[in-house]
């Protein structure tokens, strides 16, 4: 059972070039209090077989985290030029945001960035070397989501802090019967 | 009845990308208004679906109400239960994560779930995480009116917490194994549970202290995934699943009567452990006109068994209302009453979900909840007071308007924001901090602490802007695509219908009155209620359940037919005689002992005579004839009288008898004829129409059993020698062999049960844990399958994941009937050789091939030979998997018509055509690749004639 969820996660600058700051905004949902700091990691994977290359981008904490929705917006720094093999730099390569406690990664979130040049006869011609400041991204909107079990040793409930009073409070539950596609089609996206 | 499975309910492997694989769902639970019904499976989510598209065609079709309502995604292991509040506002699920959470509606929580396809246009939401137990969570129930909640899990303990506040009250730790099972009582005084520690114990609810230990039901009850139990709606008993009687060898599920805590009554008549229990929620009636005492009071309940079959019970009558067998490919795991008690959903590990929906007047006697409100006032049983200020009641006039959930209200007031309940929810801005990586200066840390920790009160609306762009894109797809598919399960759904409509609604199962349940053969004043007969008491049960669902309501028809003809008939002999019922008594002890039943499975004398007892001389024996109502049966005489058998069609008209010189032994019956076996050493072979179709035969020793099938009858000796015939062609299969050289001379080897099969091929199952039959060509015993296998082997029974193999043939049974009578050790423990694996499954899949063939099972055979060259793929044994195409190819330049020595089918199935599906298997393997492709390209050859 994860105490946070992942609700969303917008990048705010996209498409971009290849040298602006990665700048994004993450919702999750908490449902317990967490005492220590969440650790969030954005890492640039130019190459997959090969862990050595890959960049840390970021890394930031957030916290203490309330019970709730929660959001927070953070800036990760363009890879390093110099780090990535030449023949990596363009297509596709893998944008990971990690999410630790103590830790601890209890997710793991994937994107493919695009990498190619603003204009179509660098595209074609490929010039030597790689022109970085002509380089533009794009991040695929999809992620790939892995979540992982971990300890969040959570410390037991504080009498007095009372989660629920009864049902009477919660919102009363209509029939499915009278639910329509129509009215889930119109809301807005994920998890307003 | 209406009965569907609809195939669009269902968790996913989603790592499996574009095929879709099912997983096992492990519970249901419906809402107690009845529109939507929960679901928790191995993919570690709870889903919510709509019942209106499952009950209704058009509403199926048209997508209205949308059929998956929500799916929530925060556990982290399978989901093994899934428990609606009685007030419906919450829903309670528990997993392997060690986790239960309550859930609770939230309106603004509707859309695109992230990182999925999904779209939840219900939303739920994460209202508190119940941390506790410290291993997976099992079962889980609300108490009358949601006063309590009870969980229960592999941690041995049973956790009491309040309805109410949800915090926890108390921990019930006197469970010595894991507690797999937990339900209340309605009257509120007890809450029962069901353990692996071989117990039922009712605690009170007033101080949580143990009323009563019922173990009797349960001491050899087998290991099982659940042991969910169930309490009358008139609190008068508890149906407790997975009990078993006749010391371990007949699954039953035991009803304890409240107060005496004792199991005088039994449920008998699934063929593997019983899973789960669900009463009806509505008290029944025995007659409707009087009024609500307890005497005039019965209830409906459902059990769901491991043998795949849902059976339901009216508590006044001996024979269940329905038997649903083969409707599902694996166990049933869990079963969910209606509020109405007219709808009953069950699941299965096979991933698939079905719906058993009744007319009122199919469920006799049925009263209204008001009835069982009144009845249960009768119990005076007062409930302790609630917490203050809490309450579950919600005053009529604020139904639509609910207040905000106090978690929000908290938030609410403590940081000043106004939230509007259906605009969107409150979002706390936090603001990120750079990680200090060499933490040198950890002092500087707590400075930047108070200002990122304040979360901003304001909304924020453009957070939520980024979806939008592809919410419309792919929303809905999840929906959409669950809508076209092709219900694969109901496709293997017996009894097929005639003309079943391409959707998944179907009107496939009567209510089953007529044969063979209904025969009551146990002795009088046992309180056993059975489903279907039972080998000890010597009936033979050749017809299998699925065929009598088929032919239940016809077979009746066509009895009430020749009823009315009989005048104009011709006479048989004794055809007018009045057919009256015979007590079963045993007269004389059979030679075993009679300690294990008809076969002496525990006699202790070492001799080959003591283990191959001779039944029982009972007074009444009986066969029925596969497919039809037809019965042949025996009588002995108590004292003075005649050794009589008489042939009855459709169960009623007697159509001829015989006297015999001999008291009879045993019974056989096939579609072709009909068998008795004598005291005396003979055997009488009889046609339908009571004609000798052979001389009589005679063993010179008592049989020790008797088996038809087809033209085939096999009688075992009491001397150990067993023998076939083939009563068509009036020959021996082969000459009489001994069975000494299988049973050896250990005297705890012992003869489990004797079949033949409808090729004459003799199936003889041991205790040791080996099945043999007897090659007539290799003139030997051979074995068709054995335990030692179970110890490595992948594909063995049980074992097998995947339902491929649950399609039930001859040699699946016999690897589950090993597993039941001769567990496998668990070696999980045993450090094995690398290869041990390997070997033992290729040996196993060769061994089962070999006997696929001996036995006839076209059906195992392709199974398995699939099985096998995927398993050779896996490992890359070129050569094997050369050899084996060569076997099936043949002489490549073979063309039909062309004799050459090489028979080109096995089984009835054309070897070539056998060989495609192979390659098409070692296509998809790295090494054989390129060796399937030549093959491939060879075969596409020889089929154009070049």
């Amino acid at each position: 059972m994860s105490i946070v969820t992942i609700r969303n996660v917008e990048f705010l600058n996209n498409p971009a070039r290849f040298l602006d700051p990665y700048h994004f905004r993450v919702t999750f949902e908490c449902i317990a209090p967490l005492p220590e700091d969440l650790e969030w990691r954005l890492i640039y994977v130019s190459s997959p077989g090969n862990e050595e290359l890959d960049q840390e981008l970021d890394d930031c904490l957030v916290g203490p985290v309330p019970v709730g929705v929660n959001s927070f917006e953070f800036e990760g720094s363009p890879p390093s030029p110099d780090k990535i093999p030449p023949e990596d730099v363009l297509g596709v390569a893998a944008l990971i945001l990690t999410g630790s406690y103590k830790d601890q990664e209890f997710v793991r979130v994937g994107y493919y960035q695009n990498t190619e040049y603003d204009n179509e006869e660098m595209n074609e011609a490929q010039p030597e070397p790689i022109r970085f400041d002509r380089l533009v991204r794009d991040i695929n909107q999809k992620p790939r989501v892995t979540r992982f079990q971990i300890k969040w040793d959570v410390s037991p409930q504080r009498p007095g802090q009372v989660v629920a009073a009864g049902a009477v409070t919660s919102a009363a539950v209509p029939s499915a019967n009278d639910i329509d596609m129509a009215e889930a089609t119109d809301v807005n996206g994920a998890s307003s | 009845m209406k009965f569907t499975k609809p195939a669009w309910v269902m968790h996913k492997d989603s790592s499996m990308r574009g095929e879709s694989k099912r997983l096992s769902i492990f519970s249901v639970h419906v809402h107690p208004d009845g529109s939507r019904i929960a679901t928790g499976g191995l993919d570690a989510k709870v889903r919510i679906w709509s019942t209106k598209p499952m009950l209704n065609e058009a509403s199926e079709r048209s997508g209205r109400p949308p059929k998956s309502l929500c799916t929530l995604t925060m556990h982290t292991g399978p989901v093994l239960v899934v428990r609606w509040a009685h007030s419906g506002r919450w829903l309670a699920s528990g997993s392997d994560d060690e986790i239960v959470m309550i859930w609770d509606l939230d309106p603004t929580a509707k859309g695109r779930v992230w990182g999925s396809d999904e779209v939840n246009v219900e939303g739920w939401k994460p209202l508190k995480r119940l941390p506790g137990h410290e291993s997976d969570v099992t079962d889980i129930a609300w108490s009358p009116e949601d006063r309590y909640l009870a969980t229960a899990g592999l941690d041995s303990q049973v956790l009491i917490w309040c309805g109410y506040t949800l915090e926890r009250l108390h921990k019930i730790d006197q469970h010595q194994g894991f507690v797999k099972g937990v339900c209340w009582d309605p009257v509120g005084e007890f809450l029962a549970t069901g353990s692996d520690d071989r117990s039922v114990r009712i605690w009170r609810t007033t101080d949580w202290s143990l009323e009563a230990e019922v173990r009797k039901p349960f001491e050899h009850s087998p290991g099982t995934f659940f042991r969910r139990l169930s309490w009358s709606p008139d609190g008068a008993h508890i149906t407790a699943s997975n009990a078993t009687n006749n010391e371990g060898y007949v699954f039953i599920a035991a009803v304890i009567s409240r107060s005496t805590w004792t199991s005088e009554i039994s449920l008998v008549g699934h063929e593997n452990t019983v899973e789960v229990a669900a009463y009806n929620p509505h008290i029944f009636l025995r007659d409707s006109s009087q009024p609500v005492v307890a005497a005039n009071i019965c209830s409906v309940v459902a059990l769901g068994a491991d043998d795949r079959a849902v059976s339901i019970w009216q508590t006044k009558s001996a024979r269940p209302l329905i038997v649903a067998k083969e409707v599902f490919e694996r166990q049933i795991m869990d079963l969910s009453w209606s509020q109405d008690g007219l709808t009953l959903y069950a699941v299965s590990s096979d991933g698939t979900l079905a719906v058993f929906n009744f007319d009122t007047d199919e469920l006799e006697g049925i009263a209204p909840q008001s009835a069982q409100e009144q009845y249960l006032k009768k119990f005076g049983f007062v409930p302790p007071p609630l917490p203050t200020g809490f309450s579950h009641q919600v005053p009529q006039s604020s139904r639509m308007t609910p207040p905000p959930s106090p978690s929000r209200a908290q938030t609410q007031t403590e940081f000043g924001a106004t939230v509007n309940g259906t605009d969107g929810e409150q979002v706390n801005k936090l603001v990120a901090k750079r990680k200090n990586k060499k933490r040198i200066q950890p002092t500087l840390m707590p400075s930047s602490v108070p200002s990122a920790a304040v979360p901003s009160a304001s909304t924020a609306p453009s957070s939520f802007a980024g979806p939008v762009a592809y919410a419309g894109a792919s929303g809905g797809v999840g929906a959409a695509r669950a809508f076209g598919e092709v219900p694969s399960a109901s496709a293997s759904l017996p009894p097929p219908p005639s003309a079943r409509p391409p959707s998944s609604h179907a009107h496939a199962i009567s209510p089953l009155t007529s044969a063979p349940f209904g025969t009551t053969t146990s002795s009088f004043g046992d309180e056993d209620v059975e489903m279907f007969p039972l080998d000890k008491d010597t009936e033979v049960r050749i017809s299998s359940l699925d065929t009598s669902m088929q032919g239940g309501a016809k077979g009746k028809r066509r009895a009430e037919m020749n009823d009315g003809l009989v005048s104009a008939k011709p006479r048989t002999l004794g055809g007018d005689r009045v057919r009256e019922a015979v007590p079963v008594k045993e007269i004389v002890t059979g030679s075993g002992g009679g300690v294990g039943g008809g076969l002496g499975l525990f006699s202790g004398e070492p001799s080959l005579i003591s283990r191959l007892p001779v039944p029982s001389v009972l007074t009444y024996l009986k066969a029925t004839i596969e497919g039809t109502e037809d019965v042949f049966e025996g009588r002995n005489p108590e004292e003075d009288g005649a050794v009589e058998v008489l042939f009855a069609s459709g169960g009623k008209q007697t159509q001829w008898l015989d006297y015999l010189p001999s008291p009879i032994l045993a019974l056989a019956a096939t579609p072709m004829f009909c068998a008795v076996a004598m005291q005396d050493g003979s055997v009488n072979v009889y046609s339908h129409t009571g004609r000798r179709l052979m001389p009589t035969l005679s063993i010179g020793s008592a049989c020790s059993s008797l088996n038809a099938s087809r033209h085939f009858l096999m009688l075992l000796s009491c001397t150990g020698l067993l023998y076939v015939w083939n009563v068509k062609k009036q020959c021996a299969a082969f000459p009489p062999v001994s069975v000494s050289a299988i049973l050896g001379s250990s005297p705890n080897c012992t003869i489990i049960s004797t079949t033949v099969r409808p090729n004459g091929a003799p199936v003889i199952q041991l205790s040791n844990g080996v099945a043999h039959s007897y090659d007539t060509t290799l003139a030997t015993w051979i074995k068709l399958t054995e335990v030692w296998w179970a110890e490595g082997s992948d594909a063995w029974q049980g074992r097998q994941r995947t339902t491929q193999f649950a399609s039930r043939g001859v040699l699946s049974a016999l690897e589950s009937s090993i597993n039941e009578h001769t567990p496998p050790a668990d070696d999980a423990e045993k450090v094995r050789p690398t290869w041990w694996n390997a070997a033992l499954t290729l040996g196993h899949l060769e061994a089962r091939l070999h006997a696929a063939k001996v036995l006839d099972s076209p059906p195992e055979y392709k199974q398995t030979l699939l099985l096998y060259a995927k398993k050779i793929a896996d490992e890359g044994f070129r050569a094997k998997a050369e050899e084996l195409i060569r076997e099936l190819f043949g002489p490549v330049y073979w063309r039909p018509g062309r004799d050459e020595g090489w028979s080109p089918a096995t089984l009835g199935m054309s070897k070539r055509d056998l060989l495609k599906d192979v390659l098409a298997v070692f296509a998809r393997s790295k090494t054989l690749a390129k060796l399937a492709l030549d093959w491939q390209d060879m075969l596409k050859r020889a089929a154009n004639g070049e």
